[in-house]
């Protein structure tokens, strides 16, 4: 068995006395694609901030491999555009770090910070002002931001809200391109399950202050998430993807 | 003509420009961050905090820009808390703050010897009246500031763009947010006894505003914002002299118009 990446253990988190979530085990292994889910206030936001190393355990034990490197991709909605920054002033940003104190970025950073523009498929509005970008466009900045970090594992908060269909799939596209040709480790964090589900390998669903991990074949399962979320779903897949809908709902659209 | 001549060339004025110059780049500077953090108020308070030092120095006897100094810290200390989900906004802490030092500068100064003369002094000032020892000092604390600020910018920059990224990459941003508020707490604690809170306040908003309207990169700002307050600083003295008119209060105006040409300027460059 290989050593994760990154290894919860007992992990118990909150804020202060507030314990928001609790007994949390779960490994993030080389090459994973691994989705969380949750309804909004589940505590995703909780153990991302953890994951991260932005939020101490209350207890238990957070342990990452050594030279460990995340990049993160925060929600756009997140970001104020009021700064006057383009997209390639935004990605330089995950730069920083290597510069050092005091320091600009050199040429080679403003060279990473190309190559990643044109991962994303950004290379022609580099000098675009971010505020003047789609929020496709937005999110691809902030993915070629986390990018230019050089990670080994990638992770993304909500990276589809407020994108229409076409955008959120090519979202979509281009993080399981990422996984599958570049060979990241991801963590996909999504208050839709049908987002995650669609791609992730293995899935950690928060419900209740639990986390309950395993591999997506497992948790996917019609019986496993009406237990999760209380209400009879119905899970298809199609083209190897899984698509989840609550019953009701789903018989109506057949009978339509 | 020549009298107007002799009045500009005069040691008071020529160090009322040497003053303002220095306050024009730095607070031209700053003032981009504050407004883009949206702590303009922030900086209001500050400059409240620090005034009201000023009058507690001057009754019990203290170094008025020690004082000063003291207060704009502790205030930048405050300020440079997180703010979390709370009961009342950030914006009525600013507004309580800025009004209880309000109320304190007023009840100190009024029992001070010169009364509500060093009230109206602290709030209105006037840069004509900094005595020629002082402009070495602001001089030089302007440019320690300045330095600091511009050798640091892209982590200032990071944290006050996205600070949960910040943090992610290793950034210690409370850290970062500290010592942010502190340069702007010290700029304004050694400068309010000097010019007033309003002087300042003008520095730290209106150069950006039109800067904003106008540039469109980071640097550009910066550039502009510094041009405004330059420009401002000089054209404000210079007429303040010629026309007898209150020198802070035409130094603003400069601003307020320079701010509101740069709008009109970019909504009709705008494609």
């Amino acid at each position: 068995m290989p050593e994760p990446l990154v290894r919860f253990h007992q992990v118990q988190l909150g804020y202060g006395r507030q314990v928001v979530l609790e007994n949390i085990n779960l490994d993030i292994f080389q090459g994973d694609l691994f989705g969380l889910v949750g309804p909004n206030g589940s505590g995703k936001t909780t153990l991302l901030r953890c994951l991260l190393g932005i939020l101490k355990p209350l207890s238990g034990q957070v342990s990452r491999a050594p030279g460990l490197r995340i990049g993160y991709v925060p929600q756009r909605e997140m970001l104020d555009v009021l700064f006057p920054l383009t997209a390639l002033d935004i990605v330089l940003m995950g730069r920083y770090p290597h510069a050092g104190l005091f320091r600009s970025p050199r040429r080679a950073d403003r060279e990473v910070t190309m190559q990643c523009l044109q991962q994303v498929g950004l290379a022609d509005s580099a000098h675009k002002l971010y505020r003047e970008l789609s929020g496709g466009q937005r999110q691809r900045v902030l993915i070629a931001r986390a990018l230019a970090v050089e990670p080994n594992l990638l992770v993304l908060d909500e990276p589809t809200n407020g994108l229409d269909l076409p955008t959120e799939a090519a979202i979509l596209g281009l993080i399981e391109r990422l996984h599958s040709e570049g060979g990241l480790t991801i963590v996909l964090v999504s208050h839709v399950l049908n987002v995650v589900a669609r791609y992730a390998t293995r899935l950690g669903v928060l419900l209740d202050g639990r986390l309950l991990a395993g591999e997506a074949e497992h948790l996917m399962q019609e019986q496993v998430l009406q237990e999760v979320y209380g209400v009879p779903v119905c899970v298809q897949r199609i083209d190897h993807h899984y698509i989840v809908a609550v019953r009701e709902a789903a018989k109506e659209c057949r009978d339509e | 003509m020549s009298e107007w001549l002799e009045t500009w060339r005069s040691p008071i004025a020529q160090d009322a420009l040497r003053v303002g110059i220095i306050l024009a780049i730095v607070g031209g500077y700053l003032g981009v961050y504050v407004v883009l953090k949206r702590i303009v108020f922030v900086g209001a308070a500050l400059a409240q905090v620090s005034a009201a030092g000023v009058a507690l120095a001057l009754l019990v006897g203290w170094n008025p820009l020690l004082s000063a100094m003291l207060f704009a810290l502790a205030g930048s200390a405050f300020f440079a808390q997180p703010y979390g989900e709370r009961r009342i906004s950030r914006e009525s802490l600013i507004g309580a703050v800025f009004l209880t030092f309000s109320a304190l500068t007023v009840l100190l100064a009024s029992k001070g010897a010169h009364g509500m003369e060093e009230v109206q002094h602290l709030l209105a000032g006037d840069i004509l009246a900094v005595a020629p020892e002082e402009v070495t000092r602001i001089w030089a604390l302007g440019l320690a500031v300045l330095l600091v600020f511009v050798l640091l910018r892209k982590e200032f920059l990071l944290v006050a763009f996205d600070a949960e990224t910040a943090q992610a990459l290793g950034y210690r941003t409370r850290l970062w947010e500290f010592v942010f508020y502190l340069l702007l707490g010290g700029f304004i604690g050694v400068v309010i006894h000097l010019v007033g809170l309003v002087l300042i306040f003008g520095y730290l908003v209106l150069p950006a505003l039109g800067a904003l309207m106008l540039a469109r990169r980071i640097m550009q700002v910066v550039g502009v914002a510094v041009a405004n307050a330059l420009i401002a600083t000089v054209a404000g003295l210079l007429v303040s002299i010629l026309f007898d008119l209150p020198t802070t209060a035409t130094v603003l105006v400069f601003m307020s118009l320079l701010a509101g040409v740069e709008s009109v300027a970019s909504m009709a460059l705008r494609p």
